[in-house]
């Protein structure tokens, strides 16, 4: 399972449509194992969703993005955990473990969930840790 | 009522959102407008870092506030984007400050901000009335020929163009074909006066191979390439004595024979001749075919010159920076009311042209903001050293002082904040002048 965070001075870019840098690490067996850091540049909605497709992520951990941005990833059939916040590094730790709901990593004014319901970031964020367990499991050789 | 208290219910009445930062980019003052623009509530935003909550388009890049605390200055009318909290993207206007302690330390920013969303409404609103097929202007020389054109374009007649050069008669005539009946087929221009006759007259008609060295296979001229829409014929007053009698067989019967060939074509074309010469002196002159005047002058639009129509330059001006924002990727705000002055002095002899130019050059020199006197080019900038054209020699500096601020006055009808920007001084030192020169507020001319 390949995972993105869009990266500024070590935390999660605050908005996505805007990112210059994006931190690009794959998982194997429940661990790390291969990390980049690749640059982006201003680019439409569709064409940032088919550059994200091009770098063969699954799951694309951000802060704030746009509704353009936001459709056109979906699109693509890139799974989406908005309205991160913080440290780059304890949000991949906090994700292995399941712990993204924790309100430090929550962006302010967010109350709803990335399906744009009403909160319920403890049954997404079960939901992403299945996946992601799921997708890494059976990535294994 | 505390002193904070106060300035917290103060700035929560105003219409624009405020926040504040401390020195560690934190969030420590939203208003209410920044609730309601940012959809995050005040609660929420204090304390957090300022781009977690604000979450702007150069929050990475370009941190507004980070280069008023690195530089001391202020930064006003930067135009950029942010994305709500409902993923909004809000186009908004915003300004910075440093906040400093009573020792003059700075311990902070304040980052002031506008929602352009109405703004951009109420723009698209007036772009619309101040717009015909893409013609900008508001004045009652351009609502005339807006309401000529519909009539003109329903009609099949020959339509003669004049005006001086830069005022747009391509633009009216790529109008015209546009609301014709023969919207569909092509639009083909040619500017007549920049080829050599010979040239011309394959270009026009058109040529058959052997019609002369070179022409190996059959080529269309533009009367075949435009065969069912409209050709312009542009500086149709330039044209030589032997092509004029060429064209008048055309617009006559409507047939041409291409180079070459024997055979004539018959052609269902409309025909827009636009010059920049006065076409009646140059028949006077005995220069252009009575004939063919009378062809191409069934339907006449005059387009006046920009100098003549200077309610059109607000207008104008903020179509070319709209459309440069966007060419350029680049976020100026408008124009500063002192550049505007200065364009609405400029007497524009080459028209909307020219003022093209100078708004292209003014996007070179200024970084952001709004376009200043000193971003316009040198001949805008006042730079001559000499007096203005309109005072005369021999004053005192006290009477040209008097005269300047009379005139900035006058020109913004009494609007002194207005005129003392332009003027490049404070209100308040504006208002001590007018006190101690004795000027009167002058009143709006009225007409019985």
């Amino acid at each position: 399972m390949t995972v993105a965070i869009p990266i500024w001075q070590q935390r999660v870019s605050p908005v996505l449509d805007t990112a210059a840098r994006l931190l690009v690490v794959t998982c194997r067996d429940g661990r790390e194992a291969s990390r980049r850091e690749v640059g982006l540049s201003p680019a439409a909605p569709e064409e940032f969703a088919r550059r994200i497709v091009e770098l063969g992520v699954d799951m694309l951990l951000c802060a704030a993005l746009s509704l353009e941005l936001r459709h056109a990833l979906e699109h693509v059939g890139v799974r989406l955990r908005p309205h991160l916040c913080g440290d780059t590094e304890a949000i991949l730790t906090a994700l292995c473990h399941n712990q993204l709901d924790q309100p430090e990593f929550r962006m302010p004014g967010c109350r709803k969930n990335h399906r744009g319901t009403k909160v319920c970031h403890r049954r997404s964020a079960h939901v992403l840790k299945a996946n992601f367990n799921k997708t890494t499991s059976s990535s294994k050789p | 009522m505390t002193p904070e208290n106060f300035q917290n219910q103060l700035l929560d009445s105003v219409p624009d959102g405020v926040f504040t930062v401390d020195a560690d980019w934190r969030v420590t003052f939203f208003n209410q407008a920044a609730e309601r623009i940012t959809g995050i509530r005040r609660n929420e935003a204090l304390g957090r870092r300022c781009c977690e909550v604000f979450r702007a388009s150069i929050c990475e890049s370009a941190c507004a506030l980070k280069q008023t605390l690195t530089t001391r200055r202020q930064v006003s009318n930067k135009v950029v984007y942010i994305v709500n909290a409902q993923g909004e993207r809000i186009p908004i206007s915003i300004s910075t400050a440093p906040l400093k302690d009573a020792r003059g330390r700075v311990v902070g920013g304040v980052e002031s901000f506008r929602d352009l969303r109405l703004v951009n409404e109420l723009r698209q609103q007036a772009e619309q009335q101040d717009s015909f097929s893409d013609i900008i202007g508001r004045s009652a020389a351009m609502r005339q020929l807006f309401d000529l054109m519909p009539l003109v374009a329903e009609s099949d007649s020959t339509v003669l163009i004049e005006g001086p050069s830069g005022t747009g008669k391509e633009l009216f005539a790529r109008a015209l074909h546009q609301l014709s009946r023969r919207q569909q087929q092509p639009f083909v221009a040619i500017n007549c006066g920049a080829l050599p006759d010979t040239l011309l007259e394959s270009e026009l008609f058109g040529y058959k191979a052997g019609a002369f060295t070179d022409a190996r296979k059959d080529k269309p001229g533009r009367f075949a390439l435009a065969e069912g829409g409209t050709i312009l014929l542009d500086e149709i007053g330039d044209i030589s004595p032997a092509m004029q009698t060429r064209l008048l067989r055309v617009l006559q019967e409507r047939v041409y024979e291409p180079l070459g060939s024997v055979v004539p074509v018959r052609c269902d074309v409309r025909v827009i001749a636009a010059t920049n010469r006065s076409l009646t002196s140059l028949v006077r002159a005995g220069k252009f075919r009575e004939d063919l005047y009378y062809r191409v002058h069934v339907v006449r639009l005059e387009l006046p010159p920009l100098r003549s129509r200077r309610e059109d330059l607000p207008p104008l001006v903020e179509h070319f920076v709209t459309r440069f924002n966007r060419l350029k990727g680049r976020d100026i705000a408008g124009l500063s009311d002192a550049a505007l002055a200065r364009l609405m002095e400029y007497d524009f002899p080459g028209n909307v042209r020219e003022l093209e130019n100078i708004i292209e050059h003014a996007f070179v020199l200024c970084r952001g903001g709004l376009i200043e006197p000193l971003h316009l080019p040198p001949q805008l900038r006042g730079e001559s050293g000499g007096l203005p054209s309109h005072l005369p020699g021999g004053m005192t500096l006290a009477v040209m002082e008097k005269l300047l601020i009379q005139d900035a006055l006058k020109r913004h009808q009494g609007n002194r904040a207005a005129a003392a920007r332009e003027l490049g001084m404070d209100p308040s030192t504006l208002f001590r002048k007018i006190k101690s020169l004795k000027l009167a507020k002058p009143t709006p001319e009225i007409s019985l």
